[in-house]
């Protein structure tokens, strides 16, 4: 469904190159998640793929999605595509809200222009969708976004995601900062979301969400794919010395610091 | 006896919740005491009061009731003088990285104001030496100190803000799920560093956290604040 | 390596420009006219000399911009009537910022009864018209520059006051400043260090942007024959002088209206830029 080639970017400014020959398939129906440190280079694969690196970004490379090149996109056509197929869940929820507007208007708001819902049944329409998401309508749905928890951010967005017929969704960082419960109901949700047939492409730190969403996976460090491959086969038998010190700073399995010879021999040498 | 570097008696908390008129009891009679060199964990899910425990702890925030004391003084009731002299031993750590430091000045200068205010007679150099070595045993490298907060990753600013803790020579420090919006690699790397330095310099800690199983690496005893019922 | 720029670049780059450009204008602008009040005494007549037999003259011919109806020189009365405009709304904005800042920074850090005695100070304030004030003070003292300033002091710092006590509070929130309580530092250095720091940018822009409309609030009191006594020279009661002659000279009222609103204006523009500018 969604295949990148051999994906660089640069960065006109400080003439560095975050991201380096990245190459990868999500197949469709399936979850594909990215594992890596921050600054490993995942948010701005998952940017690229959503058209939105910042200004000082250029993307090289090739990322075909049904058969069109989304790197070399005109304006028009990122439109077109973007938000109605393409659909990214943003790691700050707070950035994607409007603060002035009481959360069940914004989600109303998205309905009503994308799916065309009429004013008057709004109200019954939302209605099971918010309590698919255990938000109650009446209750949740009065609040501003400031006066949310984060996970609770996060699950209005779905709910707007929902109204956009996307099939192919963007996750970034969906459990930072939460904690533990909100972890595990996010997790639930995005396994939810695929039950529905829709693909993933997950970014995240946490190789939990990767063993939990299944699929195919790859893991990052310094703007490389180290390591990927099925989920199980990654995860059961790495192969990689990094992704085996990954795997082990995990607090359920010891948090054991990764051995820094191994960080200092996969980093390269920086470009001139 | 045993000497506790801090110790809470019978507190008690509540706030009041808005738009309703009633009060939410956070905890009642809680009872805690660390000491020096000890790791405890505090351990509940988002809105049980563990950040506000802390404040508690740390002088920031009142009690309803109960009593708090820091190197077996009793807070409350010690003048004004007492508690600025031991202000500086009871330091905190926060969730965000980076909000420990005023974005427009450089880490250094933010750490030669530490020193000078423990030291005010201490020269440049001398504060500059003292800032070397605290930074080196944290891993950290010289030449990140001429940078703002917002030019450093996650985790060299959550070590510098242990640097800059450390400055302070505290007995007792709060850490706010200082490793929360870090990566586990990172987050690793981390509390391995507080576990180090917490047993060389036989300070007390109070790591809050909402990861139990981070909690049950790093600690051996552990407080679990439940709504209603806080057990030890 | 040559790259090519997308469109967001540059627009960011054209937007840049644009926006040194206007500064560059605005100083430039500034300077000239400083530069022209300044050196007034030297390359112009006396302001106060009146010949009779100049009365109404083309600019050119005997003076550089005419003169009025009393034969003075306009080019010079511009001088040193500049020079009092300027010194006077000077003295009012710095007072309106010190007084602003210090009570703003105090309501925030103390709070509680401190913080609503002042805000309701600041709406108290607010609530006045700062021209009948000025008629007001002015009536009682008998006039003056004095009564000016003292007026356009009293309306003017609840604006500072305002935007610092709302800066500063949100700063106070920030953990950096309860790390700073923590070291024991004093509330001095916080609010020194930390605080005045967030505050100082803001109050920068404002103040530029106060600094023009100070201008032209004293001219318009001029205007209203409130503030310096004639024939003390000032860009608003110029204008109000030559009213009267608008039909047979109309250069008399022009002269010193466009300067005003060049001055206001050029202020502006430095302002403007420095309002948008991003930390570093």
């Amino acid at each position: 469904m969604l295949r990148v080639s051999k994906l660089s970017i640069r960065s006109v400014i400080k003439r560095k190159q975050p991201v380096r020959g990245v190459s990868f398939s999500v197949q469709k129906g399936k979850a594909f998640t990215l594992v890596g440190e921050t600054g490993s280079g995942k948010t701005l694969v998952a940017q690229a793929v959503c058209g939105n690196l910042s200004g000082e970004l250029t993307a090289d490379g090739k990322i075909e999605y049904k058969g069109v090149d989304l790197v070399r996109l005109s304006r028009r056509e990122k439109r077109r595509l973007y938000g109605k197929e393409l659909f990214l869940l943003p790691q700050e929820p707070d950035s994607a809200l409007d603060p002035t507007m009481r959360v069940i208007s914004q989600v109303a708001e998205v309905f009503r222009y994308v799916r065309g819902y009429a004013v008057k049944d709004l109200h019954h329409r939302l209605a099971p969708i918010f309590s698919d998401l255990d938000l109650s309508l009446s209750e949740a749905g009065r609040l501003y976004p400031c006066q949310l928890s984060g996970g609770m951010k996060q699950r209005i967005l779905l709910a707007i995601s929902l109204a956009v017929p996307a099939g192919f969704i963007v996750v970034d960082e969906p459990t930072k900062g939460l904690d533990k419960l909100s972890r595990t109901s996010a997790v639930h949700r995005l396994s939810n979301l695929l039950e529905k047939g829709k693909t993933l492409l997950c970014i995240t730190h946490d190789l939990g969400v990767a063993r939990e969403l299944g699929g195919h996976m790859a893991v990052m460090y310094d703007g490389c794919i180290v390591e990927s491959g099925s989920v199980n086969h990654v995860l059961n038998s790495p192969r990689h010395p990094y992704t085996r010190g990954l795997i082990g700073a995990a607090p359920e399995n010891g948090m054991i610091p990764i051995d820094e010879e191994v960080l200092a021999a996969m980093k390269q040498p920086e470009k001139k | 006896m045993t000497f506790y570097c801090i110790r809470g008696e019978n507190l008690s908390k509540s706030y009041r919740v808005l738009g309703r008129n009633n009060q939410k009891q956070l905890y009642r009679d809680l009872s805690l005491a660390i000491r020096p060199g000890e790791l405890v964990g505090l351990f509940g899910q988002s809105g049980c009061g563990k950040s506000t425990l802390g404040d508690i702890l740390l002088g920031l925030k009142k009690p309803d009731r109960g009593d708090v004391f820091w190197n077996e003084i009793n807070i409350s009731q010690a003048g004004q003088k007492k508690r600025k002299e031991l202000r500086h031993f009871y330091q905190k750590i926060h969730q965000e990285p980076g909000s420990s430091f005023p974005p427009q000045q450089r880490i250094e200068d933010a750490l030669h104001d530490i020193v000078r205010l423990r030291q005010p007679d201490s020269d440049h150099d001398s504060c500059t030496n003292k800032i070397a070595s605290t930074i080196q045993e944290l891993h950290l490298e010289k030449e990140l100190l001429n940078r703002y907060p917002d030019q450093l990753s996650g985790g060299e600013i959550q070590r510098f803000a242990l640097a800059r803790v450390l400055l302070n020579n505290p007995v007792f420090l709060v850490a706010d799920e200082p490793t929360s919006r870090l990566d586990y690699s990172v987050q690793a790397k981390i509390i391995r560093l507080l576990m180090q330095i917490a047993a060389k310099n036989k300070m007390g800690v109070l790591l809050i956290s909402h990861d139990h199983a981070l909690l049950e690496v790093a600690c051996r005893r552990i407080v679990i604040l439940d709504q209603k019922h806080p057990e030890m | 390596m040559p790259q090519k720029l997308s469109d967001d670049q540059l627009e960011m780059a054209n937007v840049k420009q644009y926006e040194r450009l206007q500064r560059t204008i605005g100083l430039l602008l500034v300077s000239l006219i400083i530069l022209f009040v300044v050196t007034g005494p030297w390359i112009t007549p006396d302001p106060y000399q009146q010949n009779l037999s100049q009365v109404f003259a083309e600019p050119g011919t005997h003076y550089l911009l005419g003169a009025d109806h009393l034969g003075r020189s306009v080019a010079a009365r511009m001088a040193e009537g500049g020079r009092n405009t300027i010194y006077y709304s000077l003295l009012c904005v710095v007072g309106s910022v010190l007084a602003g800042v210090f009570l703003g920074l105090t309501a925030a850090w103390y709070g509680d009864l401190t913080d609503t005695l002042i805000m309701r100070l600041v709406d108290i304030t607010m609530a006045f018209p700062g021209i009948i004030l000025a008629l007001l003070i002015a009536g009682v003292t008998g006039g003056g520059p004095m009564a000016v300033i003292i007026a356009l002091m009293f309306t003017g710092w609840p604006e500072y006051c305002r935007i610092t006590r709302a800066i500063a509070m949100s700063t106070i929130s920030r953990p950096y400043v309860e790390s700073g309580i923590l070291a024991g530092f004093s509330s001095i250095f916080i609010l020194r260090k930390y605080i005045f720091a967030e505050v100082l940018p803001q109050i920068t822009v404002l103040a530029t942007l106060g600094f023009g409309r100070t201008v032209l609030n004293i001219s318009a009191l001029g205007f209203l024959g409130i503030g310096l006594a004639p024939p003390e020279p000032e860009w608003g009661a110029m204008i109000a002088e030559s009213l009267p002659y608008l039909r047979e000279s109309p250069n008399l009222v022009l002269i010193p209206a466009a300067t005003l609103s060049l001055t206001v204006f050029s202020f502006f523009l430095i302002a403007n830029p420095l309002s948008r500018k991003p930390r570093k």
